[in-house]
Formats: C-alpha cells, sequence, structure tokens
C-alpha cells in the first residue's frame, strides 16, 4: 500500500515512545480515554469548579482530546471521537455550548484559512472577508430585511459558491505578490468587506446590520436546543471540510500546493500551474469560510459590521500556527487553545488575558513547531539532527 | 538525427547589460551538449530564457519548431523540458519521493475533486505515479532514500534527486546547471555516469553548464563557449579545447598568446 505508506508520513506526529507500543495497546489506550471523555459530564456537574480549574470538564474534555490527536486516530478512531463530542455537547449547559460553538466555528474557519495558509503557504489575512460574505448571505435571505426566508441547504451552497469566487477574484490581482506584500494586500481586501458591510446598506443593513436572522430549520429533528444544533451543523462542516482538505492534501493536489509553499519557481519548472493551484486554494478556503460565515450569523440571529474585523483573520491564523502548520489535528487543537481557554478562564477574570498571554508566549518558546505539527517539522525545528546544507536563494543566480 | 532544440539570435538584457547576445544553439535529439564560459558569461540566463524563467528580448526559442518565447514555465515543463538548478533548490521539508511525485506532475490525472472522492481511478493514477517514482529514485541512485526528508539528505544525493526529480516527468529535453558542483573526483565520476545512462537508458537529449573540464570532456558530445554573452566558440570537445579564443577568455589574453605560440 503506497499511498498508506506516504500517508502515514505526512500525518501528524506520533510520539516515537508511542510508536513502540502494538496498535493494540495504542488502540486500547485510545478507546479508554474517549470512554472517560464521554463519562466526564457523568463526573462532574456542569458548574462546579475541581483543583481551581473553573469548568473542569471543558478542559479535562479538551487534554483528553488532546491526547487522542497526539495518538493518532484510525477513521473509526474518529467516527468514535464524533460520536462522544455529539454525546458529550448533549449534556451541557448552555454557557458551555458558547464555549464549544466559539471552538468549533473556529476550527471550522481555521480548517478552511488551512488550506490557503498551511497547505500552499499563501499568507492570507483577509479571511474575515469570505466569512463576512457568507453571515450576510445567509443573514438577508433568511431574516426580515427582505421578509425572505429560504432554507438553510439552498442558501448555504450559495452562500459558499459566492464566497469562493471572491476568493478567486480576491486571488487574481495577488498572484504575483509572495510573503509580506500577500499579507498586506488580503489585509486590505479584509478591510474593504469590513467598509462595504457598513456603506452597502441596502445589503447589509449599514451600521445597524441585519437582525431576526433566522436559524435552520431541519435541526429540530435531532434536539430542540437551538444552540445545539447550531454545534452539530458546525462540527458536521468540520468533518466535511477535515475529510476533504486530508483528502487534497495527501494527492496530486496537495503535493502542488507543497511545493509552491516550498518554493513556487521551482513548482512552476516542474510544470505545476500555479497560477491555477493558488486560485483554486484561495477559492475552497474562502468556500469554507463562507460556510463558517453561514453558520455564525444563524447562531448570533444579528449581525452589523463589528462582528467582521481583523481580529477574526488575525485568529484564524493564530490558530493554524499555534496548531502546528498545515495539519488538520492540530487546527482543531489550536482552536480549542486559542479560542476554548480563555473563555473558561473568563471566571478568573482581571488575570485571564495576562494568563492566556503567558501562555502563547511560553508555547512559541518551547513548542515552536505547533501542538501537533507534521512530524518533518517537529524535526527541523528541534534537536538540529540534520543542519540544513547552506543553499542560497538566488532565483535566477547566474555563473 | 533530428534537431530537438533551435535558438536563434536569443538576447536577454537586464537594464543595458546584455547578458545573452545574439546567441546561436541547435542540439541534436538524444545528444548531449555542453555550454561552458567563465562566471557571468550567460550560460544560466540562457537556462532561464529555455525554461520560460525570463523572457527573452529578441530571438527565438524552437522546441521540435514550436516557439517558447512567451510559452509560462509550467507549460514549458509540460512540453518535455525540465532542469535543475545551480544552488540546488529541492522541496526541502518534502520526502524525496515526494519530490520526484511534484515533478511527475504532468503525468498526473487526478484533479482536486478526483482526489477527494479517491475513485479506483485515483487510486491507480495515484500508485503508479507512485511506481514511477521509486524507479526513478532507484535510478539516479536513490534506492531505499524515498522516506528521506529532502533537506536532510547528503549533498551528492540532494543533486541526484534533483535530477530525479527533473526526469520525473519524462522530459525531452533536461537542462543541468552545474551537475558536478561542488564535488569531488569520485562524486563526479559517478555523475558523469548517471549523465550517461540518462541519455542512453532514457532517450533524454541533455544540455550540461559545467565548470569542471573533466567532465565536459568526458561526457558531452558537443560543446558552446559563451563569454560575455556571446557564442565564441562552438564545435566538438577536441577541437574547442584547443581554440584559443576558448583559452583566451578562460585564462586571460596573455596566457592565451604564450600558450598558443610557445
Amino acid at each position: 500500500m503506497h499511498l498508506r505508506a506516504i500517508a502515514s508520513d505526512r500525518a501528524a506526529a506520533v510520539s516515537a515512545a508511542w510508536q513502540r507500543f502494538g496498535v493494540r495497546v495504542r488502540l486500547a489506550v485510545v478507546v479508554a480515554i474517549l470512554a472517560a471523555m464521554a463519562g466526564l459530564p457523568l463526573i462532574f456537574a456542569p458548574e462546579t469548579s475541581f483543583l481551581g480549574i473553573p469548568d473542569p470538564t471543558l478542559v479535562l474534555f479538551a487534554a483528553g482530546l488532546y491526547a487522542v490527536l497526539r495518538l493518532g486516530l484510525g477513521w473509526w478512531g474518529r467516527v468514535l471521537l464524533v460520536a462522544v463530542l455529539a454525546y458529550y455537547v448533549n449534556q451541557l449547559n448552555s454557557t458551555q455550548l458558547d464555549t464549544v460553538f466559539l471552538v468549533a466555528l473556529s476550527a471550522l474557519l481555521g480548517l478552511g484559512l488551512n488550506i490557503v495558509v498551511g497547505y500552499a503557504g499563501l499568507l492570507d489575512l483577509g479571511f474575515v472577508a469570505f466569512f463576512a460574505i457568507g453571515a450576510y448571505t445567509w443573514g438577508t435571505l433568511n431574516s426580515p430585511f427582505f421578509g425572505l426566508h429560504y432554507p438553510y441547504v439552498l442558501v448555504a451552497p450559495l452562500a459558499v459558491a459566492l464566497a469562493a469566487l471572491a476568493g478567486v477574484l480576491l486571488g487574481i490581482p495577488v498572484l504575483k505578490l509572495r510573503g509580506d506584500y500577500l499579507a498586506i494586500v488580503t489585509l486590505g481586501f479584509g478591510e474593504i468587506i469590513g467598509r462595504l458591510s457598513n456603506n452597502l446598506a441596502p445589503l447589509t443593513g449599514g451600521a445597524v446590520g441585519i437582525y431576526g436572522i433566522g436559524a435552520p430549520a431541519f435541526l429540530d429533528v435531532i434536539t430542540n436546543r437551538p444552540l445545539e444544533q447550531i454545534i452539530y451543523l458546525c462540527i458536521v462542516c468540520c468533518v466535511i471540510v477535515a475529510f476533504c482538505s486530508g483528502r487534497l492534501h495527501d494527492s496530486r493536489t496537495g503535493r502542488a500546493w507543497e511545493a509552491i509553499r516550498e518554493d513556487e519557481d521551482v513548482a512552476a519548472a516542474m510544470g505545476v500551474n500555479t497560477v491555477y493551484y493558488k486560485l483554486l486554494a484561495f477559492g475552497i478556503g474562502a468556500a469554507v469560510g463562507g460556510l463558517g460565515g453561514t453558520i455564525f450569523a444563524a447562531k448570533v440571529s444579528a449581525i452589523s459590521p463589528p462582528n467582521f474585523v481583523l481580529d477574526l483573520s488575525v485568529r484564524a491564523v493564530s490558530i493554524i500556527i499555534i496548531g502546528g502548520m498545515g495539519t488538520i489535528p492540530g487546527v482543531i487543537m489550536g482552536a480549542v487553545v486559542l479560542v476554548g481557554i480563555p473563555e473558561v478562564l473568563r471566571s478568573i477574570q482581571e488575570w485571564r488575558l495576562v494568563i492566556y498571554g503567558a501562555l502563547l508566549v511560553a508555547m512559541m518558546v518551547l513548542r515552536p513547531e505547533g501542538l501537533l505539527p507534521e512530524r518533518r517539522r517537529a524535526l527541523e525545528l528541534h534537536a538540529g539532527l540534520t543542519p540544513p546544507p547552506p543553499v542560497t536563494s538566488d532565483p535566477t543566480g547566474d555563473g | 538525427m533530428a534537431t530537438l532544440l533551435t535558438v536563434r539570435d536569443l538576447v536577454k538584457r537586464f537594464q543595458g547589460v546584455v547578458a545573452v547576445d545574439r546567441v546561436n544553439l541547435e542540439v541534436e535529439e538524444r545528444s548531449i551538449a555542453a555550454l561552458i564560459g567563465p562566471n557571468g558569461a550567460g550560460k544560466t540566463t540562457l537556462f532561464n530564457c529555455l525554461t520560460g524563467f525570463y523572457r527573452p528580448d529578441a530571438g527565438a526559442i524552437r522546441l521540435d519548431g514550436r516557439l517558447l518565447n512567451r510559452v509560462p514555465p509550467y507549460r514549458i515543463a509540460e512540453l518535455g523540458v525540465s532542469r535543475t538548478f545551480q544552488n540546488i533548490r529541492l522541496f526541502g521539508a518534502m520526502t524525496a519521493i515526494e519530490n520526484v511525485l511534484v515533478g511527475e506532475h504532468r503525468l498526473g490525472a487526478t484533479g482536486p475533486l478526483g482526489a477527494v472522492l479517491r475513485l479506483p481511478p485515483a487510486v491507480r493514477d495515484e500508485h503508479e505515479l507512485v511506481e514511477r517514482a521509486r524507479e526513478m529514485l532507484d535510478f539516479a541512485g536513490l534506492r531505499g532514500r524515498g522516506d528521506a526528508i529532502a533537506r536532510s539528505l547528503p549533498y551528492g544525493d540532494q543533486r541526484r534527486l534533483e535530477i530525479a526529480r527533473a526526469l520525473g516527468s519524462r522530459p525531452r529535453l533536461l537542462l543541468l546547471d552545474e551537475p558536478t558542483a561542488g564535488m569531488n573526483l569520485q562524486e563526479s565520476l559517478t555523475m558523469v555516469a548517471l549523465i550517461r545512462r540518462i541519455r542512453d537508458n532514457l532517450g533524454t537529449t541533455i544540455i550540461l553548464i559545467e565548470h569542471q573540464m573533466r567532465v565536459v570532456m568526458g561526457v558531452s558530445e558537443h560543446i558552446t563557449v559563451l563569454d560575455y554573452g556571446e557564442k565564441i566558440a562552438e564545435g566538438p570537445p577536441d577541437l574547442v579545447q584547443r581554440d584559443p579564443r576558448v583559452i583566451e577568455a578562460y585564462l586571460g589574453r596573455g596566457t592565451a598568446a604564450g600558450h598558443v605560440a610557445p
């Protein structure tokens, strides 16, 4: 199975110590952790604090999540994890659901942007633009604003398509830009959409925004708690996006992106149509951003320009970096740590941001490769096993 | 033998500096040609023109009659021109076999949708590519190195991997930019053997830029000498070696005079 051999190398890091244990032992440990995660709501009442930790089940669940992602999950493990997660969400109170929603939505956005930033190496700081497009699409098409109430299953694909189109349109002018310059221009694009949402009042409601936005109705069959429904929707979207981006990564397309990330000129010299693959990455990433936007609008039911600011783009990029550039488990864990921790720490109030900031600094010093990096990247940043040869990168050096 | 590559009166200027000055070049199919000349003679600039990295200011580049002047680099690669780089430019964080797989990009047929669905044709396509990549690694003398991170390979292996990657696309024309730079005699000889095998076994036409005269004279059938962007000599190795203008370009006027008329 050549495919597997390659995929295993590309998968997230499984620590060497664990590799030595047999598959059965690892399987048993993963199942045990998952079972413990499922049992958390039975052990702790929702509002208790444990050893000074404000919301112990969320923290312990996150720790369990990290452990199983670190150990590596087969497809069965992933199915089990999602089942445990769904069961767990079902037990939470509404404050906790708010936290989980933010984490799930951030994970979805992170997964989308990861295709652009992590895979293709295009630093896109205007991601909020596509999020806004998705949010306003659902907002205008299912609210009293126009008096339209189209079903989610129709609007979501439209929002995704519009966002993807915007992603490609943004991609065209920045094709020749790299690194910092690309970041600055995409940043500008994010700002433009922000201004548009303020000034394009006939479509966006201007500074007042749009309110009374409906929630997708088709989820009533599962549970009657609206927030829980939205979270399930978000998790399903995460699963789909994670599945697709995982398969894209381990393919000819993923290799083309990686080649562009490594050295765009050489990628072109090897026959990779860099224009196509860059636009593809922008388009797919933006599409996921748009999807996230529809979910956001459906959850908050009122959107206005202050919802769509630079902060969101920066957070999405941070999630990818903290998680471990380019890996799917990393993005999920990045969302948990970066979005979940501040929410859980909310009860500590004034020390919240101090602890949060200290955690981030410590993280980048001690684990610059991120929480769940690709193994090769971890090797690169640690130990200095193999110092890279002194290679200059003059693209056209004459001799 | 048919002519594969024809270069007519090629000119490339950089803000007044004429890096390539009305160069003419013809390369026969299945031949090994060398491009030599002192530093700054325009050899790599010529390569960059051939691969679409630079757009020539004048003249014509034809591959099998097809004009390449304004064709983008990836299309030129698809048309069958592949290259290596003077300063090794591997995809450092990717494994050796992944590097070759990127080289094979044009042979693959699976698009993004096919990759997501992973239907039998996509799986078969991927298997074939991986199989070919392994063969190419073996061919280049990198058997068993497929899963090594490119950056972590020893220098000589990196050079070989760059060639394996370039061969991944099954090119008709392979451009090697100083394939033996930084190598000792033993390594250079291994490289020469590899270059020969590429031509003999794969039928690839090769143009190489080279400074080590032992390599140039040993492997190439036709040599073109550039100096200050101009072609100053060409022909079979033994003739070029004795050409006074070549000696002058390499060693300076006084030495050349002394050498020619002792």
